[in-house]
């Protein structure tokens, strides 16, 4: 998951893509109408990109907690589950 | 920043990376007598954002790992509840079984308690159930079947056998001889008569019940009053009066 959410989320290489475009844009003299329709482009997949980057968070499970919250709960149904556990030894060892 | 989750954080670092790169682009389309210098401070702060971000990611999937210890966590303690509820439900129903047959038992000790304050002999009571039952009141005999003349109520024949049966009455124009051959023919058919007319029991018009024992008529007290008794003891040659319970 995380390599896949990387991947999507690689924001700085469209902008890094969009400052060589726009550079390549203002040297070019001939070619400054395609240039420019790229810059557009590029600026419009990046748009598209954060947008993505967005949505892939918000579908990334287990992260609506804090890491030591996450681990506190963790800890807390361990416990619950020794405790439980008990219970139902306790109850079965009585024999009516 | 300790409470908020890793989702808002990521979102957080997101939107600053959106601003971050708009003021870039603004930046290089901006002409260059607006441009400022501020371009390079942006470009590391985007890094740091960006590295930021990637750091964020790695905590996610660790998170993720977590997450999954902590569903299957959460399917044991299901597990467990349903299993403890169970046992629950059985303990429930056990204490209602023993509360209810305790209190049965309480009921039964204080009827026996009852009981021996006035106590009676078992002789007594199995007399009394002789007594009761011996007209065969209570149930059939047990060769009873259909067709047998014999009845839980003083059948024409046995009133006929009775006080009433032995006197000069001439009933309907027939004679006491013709009425006795009649009674005769009817015991023999159903075999059984005679032993049982030998201990019968015979309501009388006064109200008395006698028991029949032989040819002697036993005239058993009941609650009428006792001058119904002398009487009756008047009218009859062979009676004697002998008195029981009759409750």
């Amino acid at each position: 998951m995380s390599q896949e959410a990387e991947n999507q989320i690689d924001i700085v290489s469209v902008l890094s893509e969009i400052i060589r475009k726009f550079e390549r844009y203002n040297s070019a003299v001939e070619t400054k109408t395609t240039e420019s329709q790229e810059v557009a482009q590029r600026v419009v997949e990046l748009q598209k990109r954060i947008n993505e980057a967005r949505e892939q968070v918000k579908l990334i499970p287990g992260i609506d907690q804090s890491k030591p919250q996450q681990l506190e709960h963790l800890e807390n149904l361990k416990k619950q589950l020794i405790l439980k556990q008990e219970l139902i030894n306790k109850y079965k060892q009585y024999n009516f | 920043m300790a409470h908020l989750s890793t989702r808002d954080r990521l979102l957080t670092i997101i939107d600053d990376i959106e601003i971050i790169s708009k003021e870039i682009i603004e930046n290089l389309m901006a002409p260059k007598h607006q441009k400022t210098n501020d371009y390079l401070q942006l470009v590391d702060l985007l890094v740091v954002k960006d590295n930021e971000m990637k750091q964020l990611l790695k905590l996610a999937a660790e998170q993720t790992k977590i997450d999954e210890k902590i569903n299957l966590l959460k399917e044991q303690v299901n597990k467990y509840d349903q299993e403890i509820n169970q046992l629950q439900k059985q303990l429930k129903e056990a204490e209602q079984i023993l509360s209810t047959a305790i209190f049965q038992a309480k009921q039964k000790l204080a009827s026996i308690a009852k009981a021996k304050e006035r106590p009676i002999s078992s002789e007594e009571l199995i007399k009394y159930a002789y007594r009761i039952s011996a007209s065969h009141a209570v149930s059939a005999p047990v060769t009873w079947q259909q067709g047998d003349l014999r009845r839980p109520y003083p059948t024409d024949i046995e009133m006929r056998l009775g006080f009433l049966g032995k006197t000069d009455l001439n009933i309907n124009g027939h004679s006491l001889q013709a009425q006795t051959n009649v009674i005769d023919a009817n015991r023999n058919t159903t075999g059984e008569i005679p032993a049982s007319a030998q201990n019968q029991f015979a309501w009388y018009p006064s109200g008395e019940l006698h028991m029949m024992s032989g040819h002697q008529s036993i005239s058993l007290e009941t609650n009428r009053s006792h001058k119904d008794a002398s009487q009756d003891d008047a009218s009859s040659d062979t009676s004697s009066s002998s008195s029981s319970d009759s409750q």
